[in-house]
């Protein structure tokens, strides 16, 4: 069974512990969202998609193909900047 | 629905002019029926033998979106997503692809069964009028910068998650590397609804494709079908070049199809010899 929603805030729970996990939700494109964290700060793009990769995502192996995007943010960020 | 000026825009103009389709002699037969040209596949571009493709197009956009003027961190993370995700069905991007020349050695080789296939000749404006977005491949790199320089600039409004994807991915599609130059390509993009799409079997796999004419009831006007180099038909004599057995399967089906007043059919010049 793919991951489900409350299984993959878990995930994201575990990899990123100040995340507010109100902002993760289920879309027709897959579960996505906004995780905000002070792990992000000072990383780059590249580097913040990479923790999420490693961290959420290829944990979850097959049953995370369900899982869309998932924005990484640092505090006082904004994801229109 | 997509605004496609976003991309075509920053295009070279789509004139009406020929375009090429390289593929296998056997496919005509489900690409053509009575009416004309009613069937055509597109496929999403990561299932195309190169692969990498997309991610020339999308490592050109990741460098310009990263530079001054940066783009938003929401265009900036969906690159980088979309680099380095699986992608969806929501976002994948169908393509077909044309050439600007009809009779190219490296296609016949690469598309059309090592020269023993053909190219369906038709008008870059009808395929322009059936596609969400179509228009010339871009090679030069320092063309491909300011194409996306330019399409970046124009997503700074948008902000819906799904259509920022699409058109994201659309602009990836139009870069390739310069290798690939003498193809010169003219690319058809469809971002179907879920309930268009089909499967077919390749190699014990599954491809996603469209039938973007079928769905709409839509032909395209078959100008010319070049036959292959590896047929040698061009060293024939006229009269033995049209009775050819594969000469004339072709002009059969054209006939049959009620194209055989209109569609040409021709060998290609090339010299080249498969054995």
């Amino acid at each position: 069974m793919p991951a489900t929603l409350d299984e993959v805030r878990a995930a994201i729970h575990v990899a990123f512990p100040d995340a507010d996990l109100d902002k993760i939700e289920e879309r027709d494109s897959g579960i996505g969202g906004i995780i905000v964290s002070r792990e992000f700060a000072g990383l780059d793009v590249s580097q913040r998609n990479q923790l999420i990769n490693e961290k959420v995502l290829y944990p979850l192996g097959l049953r995370g193909l369900n899982v869309g995007v998932l924005y990484a943010l640092a505090p006082r960020e904004t994801l229109y900047d | 629905m997509i605004d496609r000026s976003i991309i075509e825009d920053f295009l070279a103009p789509t004139i009406s002019t020929e375009v090429a389709h390289y593929t296998r002699i056997g496919t005509l037969c489900h690409m053509i029926s009575p009416g004309g040209w009613s069937s055509a596949r597109a496929t999403p571009v990561q299932f195309l033998n190169d692969r990498r493709e997309l991610a020339l197009g999308l490592d050109v956009l990741r460098n310009v979106a990263g530079k001054r003027p940066e783009s938003s961190r929401q265009v900036r993370d969906l690159i980088e997503r979309l680099i380095t995700s699986h992608g969806s069905l929501a976002t994948d991007a169908f393509q077909m692809s044309f050439s600007g020349q009809r009779d190219e050695l490296g296609q016949w080789r690469a598309y059309a069964a090592n020269g023993y296939g053909c190219s369906v000749v038709t008008d870059a404006s009808a395929v322009r009028a059936i596609a969400d977005i179509a228009g010339w491949v871009i090679y030069e790199p320092e063309k491909q910068a300011s194409f996306a320089y330019k399409v970046l600039n124009r997503l700074r409004g948008e902000r819906q998650e799904e259509v920022l994807m699409q058109l994201i991915t659309a602009a990836a599609s139009f870069m390739k590397d310069e290798g690939f130059k003498p193809e010169a390509e003219f690319r058809l993009l469809r971002f179907p609804p879920a309930s268009e799409v089909e499967f077919r079997e390749n190699g014990e796999r599954l491809v996603p494709f469209v039938d973007f004419l079928k769905k709409a009831g839509a032909t395209l006007p078959v100008k010319k079908i070049m036959i292959g180099p590896s047929w040698q038909l061009a060293e024939l004599l006229p009269g033995e070049r049209n009775r050819n057995h594969v000469v004339q399967g072709i002009q059969r089906l054209l006939t049959a199809s009620g194209l055989g007043k209109t569609a040409e059919i021709l060998p290609s010049a090339i010299p080249y010899d498969p054995r």
